[in-house]
């Protein structure tokens, strides 16, 4: 029978637009929030994806799977191997989940418009996992349960196994289900590939019970057997791979820059944002100088948007719309730490009131004007220990800088002449 | 008839039986099934259609015992079977549930939807092929039935109470059908024995799941003996012991 035949009974056909409705709502929140790159992009088309199609299409499956029931299709004494069967019948909600993706993809697109790069193979491959597993089951759950219970249970199991576990503990939990990978990434980062694995595994096995449950039913042992055993191999492994990685599924970049030399130093950005190289050096450069005699370190020989691994290497940051005083502030700033120390859980820490005084100091010796800095931190509370700073001699005031910006790192030490 | 049974058992339930060791061939050319209802008629068939697989002994056919995976396929596509219950898959017309049908028994999606036209026009069905399966009558639904069991080609058909539930009408356009399916062996099994000089070449009786006879269908009726030739006779005295 011609494709397009079948695909006319298919239920998947008439779902289609409530997928498309139901991705479009989901993802037009998250649109505004695309970092400058591909991956950040890919993961939330895909995820986007995954947390509409994967319900959708698991409820369409088990309204097919009820249909070739009713039909009595597996009951008769057909040539063609179950599996044969039960991808044609996935056929429809497959093509229809591939076309819905392809709509999410065209609705992210624009948002990264001109940024050089492309969907990442990966991610989008485990994703369509993610759907065709659950779409599998649904199908061969629709063998054995009435379209007025398997359909809405399959439409609300799925989303529960995809959303619920985002508010369970531990946190790697949630890296299992196909569902979390919107915590990545932002230009510095890229996604843990042991988070694919995982969340393909658990796929893969969703996917083989459901299989064996529509070609040999839940009679005979083995099946019985390879339903428990199937899922919790998988899992075993799946776990000992996301165990201990925490909420976010990223890491930090390591390759993908870009650099050129100006004035002798090494001036790196990530790829995505090679075409204001040139205009970042020229920024950067100078307010390096003027930073290095500030805070008494030697220049740099190389400021870079990845990780700074060395006194000679500094870190900044170049967003695609940063102005001069964005990259300026941006560089100066870098010194700060991106976080609490880890014993700020667990015990009192201070140094929170050095950071707004440090950042301000940093920015002004970077070169920037005190309004411009300002407008920046905000209304400052303290700002007069800051002007009191930038009023002593020197060398007074790199012992402050050193002696706040350890502050900052630690619970054991004091912020001073912060207030 | 090629099919054989070779020292056959079956049955549903443990304990309970429904072949103990049958052995018998399947006549050539058409042949009607009879016997009471819980013979094993529709068994009989479904062993033969593969649905089903003795647990000892074996069905065969040219050499293929669909027992075994490797033969299964080849089997099942030189066998067309035709339950008593048809179950179309909702939502497909009735030429779609042909071609569906088709593909299913191996044949390529094209070669399926083309030979689905002639399986139609076989059962005289296709000026209903763009109907959808639900809305058909339940002789119509009959001729659906039987269009799947046709559209591979199959050299044995098998037509499980193809007219059961039927008015006259239904049955005798029924009966037209199945007079124009030419070439292949058929196996029919039923409980109307009117006209079976005219249809069928043979005749077997099936009883408590033995075979009380296996001829031809003038052999048959002559059981009846002094009295006037008449399958109805015939089939009595057969199922009572006594002819």
């Amino acid at each position: 029978m011609p494709l397009h035949r079948w695909l006319r009974s298919a239920a998947a056909l008439y779902a289609l637009p409530v997928m498309g409705v139901y991705l479009y709502l989901l993802l037009s929140g998250e649109l505004q929030n695309i970092a400058d790159n591909w991956r950040d992009a890919t993961v939330v088309a895909t995820s986007s994806g995954v947390m509409a199609l994967g319900p959708t299409c698991a409820a369409v499956g088990a309204w097919e799977g009820a249909r070739l029931r009713r039909g009595g299709v597996l009951d008769g004494t057909p040539v063609r191997r179950p599996a044969a069967v039960l991808l044609w019948s996935a056929l429809p909600i497959g093509a229809a989940a591939v076309a819905v993706l392809a709509f999410a993809f065209a609705l992210v697109t624009p948002e990264v418009g001109g940024i050089p790069g492309a969907p990442d193979p990966p991610v989008v491959a485990v994703g369509l996992l993610v759907i065709g597993a659950w779409s599998l089951a649904g199908v061969a759950a629709g063998r054995f349960l009435h379209p007025a219970i398997g359909v809405p249970l399959l439409l609300i199991g799925t989303w529960l196994w995809l959303a619920y576990p985002q508010a369970l503990e531990p946190l790697w939990i949630r890296h299992l289900t196909g569902e979390n990978l919107g915590t990545c990434c932002s230009t510095d980062t890229v996604l843990d590939r042991r988070v694919l694995w995982a969340q393909a595994l658990v796929a893969a096995a969703v996917a083989v019970v459901a299989y064996l449950v529509w070609s040999r039913g839940f009679r005979p042992i083995a099946v019985k057997a390879a339903v428990v055993a199937v899922p919790a191999a998988a899992l075993v492994v799946a776990v000992s791979l996301v165990d201990g990685l925490g909420a976010d599924s990223d890491r930090p970049r390591t390759g993908g820059l870009e650099c050129v030399r100006e004035q002798g130093v090494e001036v790196c950005v990530w790829r995505e944002r090679r075409a204001r190289l040139g205009y970042a050096a020229r920024l950067v450069v100078p307010a390096s100088r003027r930073l290095a005699v500030a805070i008494g370190m030697p220049a740099p020989r190389r400021i870079t948007e990845g990780a700074a691994r060395d006194r000679e290497s500094w870190h900044f940051t170049v967003a695609p719309q940063a102005g001069d005083d964005d990259v300026v502030f941006a560089l100066a700033t870098g010194f700060l730490p991106p976080a609490s120390p880890p014993c700020a859980k667990d015990r009192e820490f201070d140094g929170d009131a050095a950071y707004v005084p440090v950042g301000t100091w940093l920015a002004i010796k970077a070169g920037l004007p005190r309004a411009v800095v300002a407008a920046k931190t905000g209304p400052m509370e303290n700002g007069d220990a800051v002007t009191r700073v930038l009023a002593r001699p020197r060398a007074d005031q790199i012992r402050w800088f050193r002696r706040n910006l350890a502050a900052l790192r630690s619970c054991d030490i004091r912020p001073v002449d912060v207030e | 008839m090629p099919i054989s049974f070779i020292s056959c058992a079956f049955g549903y339930r443990r304990g309970s039986p429904v072949f103990t060791d049958l052995s018998f061939r399947l006549p050539e050319g058409r042949t009607v099934l009879l016997g009471p209802n819980g013979a094993g008629k529709s068994t009989l068939l479904g062993l033969a259609a593969s649905l089903h697989f003795p647990s000892a002994g074996a069905v065969a056919y040219k050499g293929l015992d669909p027992r075994r995976r490797r033969d299964r396929a080849s089997y099942r596509r030189l066998v067309g079977w035709m339950p008593q219950d048809i179950r179309p898959v909702p939502g497909l017309t009735v030429r779609e549930q042909i071609g569906y049908a088709g593909w299913l028994k191996g044949m390529s999606r094209r070669e399926a939807w083309r030979r689905s036209a002639d399986a139609l026009d076989a059962v005289a069905l296709g000026p209903l092929a763009g109907r959808r399966c639900g809305q058909l009558s339940g002789g119509q639904l009959r001729r659906v039935g039987l269009a799947q069991a046709l559209v591979h080609d199959a050299e044995v058909i098998l037509l499980d109470e193809p007219t059961a539930g039927l008015d006259p009408g239904q049955r005798e356009r029924f009966r037209q059908v199945v007079t124009r399916l030419g070439g292949r062996h058929l196996v029919v099994s039923t409980h109307q024995t009117e006209d079976l000089g005219d249809l069928y070449e043979s005749v077997v009786v099936l009883d408590g799941g033995t075979v009380k006879y296996a001829g031809s269908t003038a052999e048959f009726l002559a059981l009846s003996g002094d009295r006037v030739p008449s399958a109805e006779a015939s089939y009595a005295l057969l199922v009572a012991g006594e002819a």
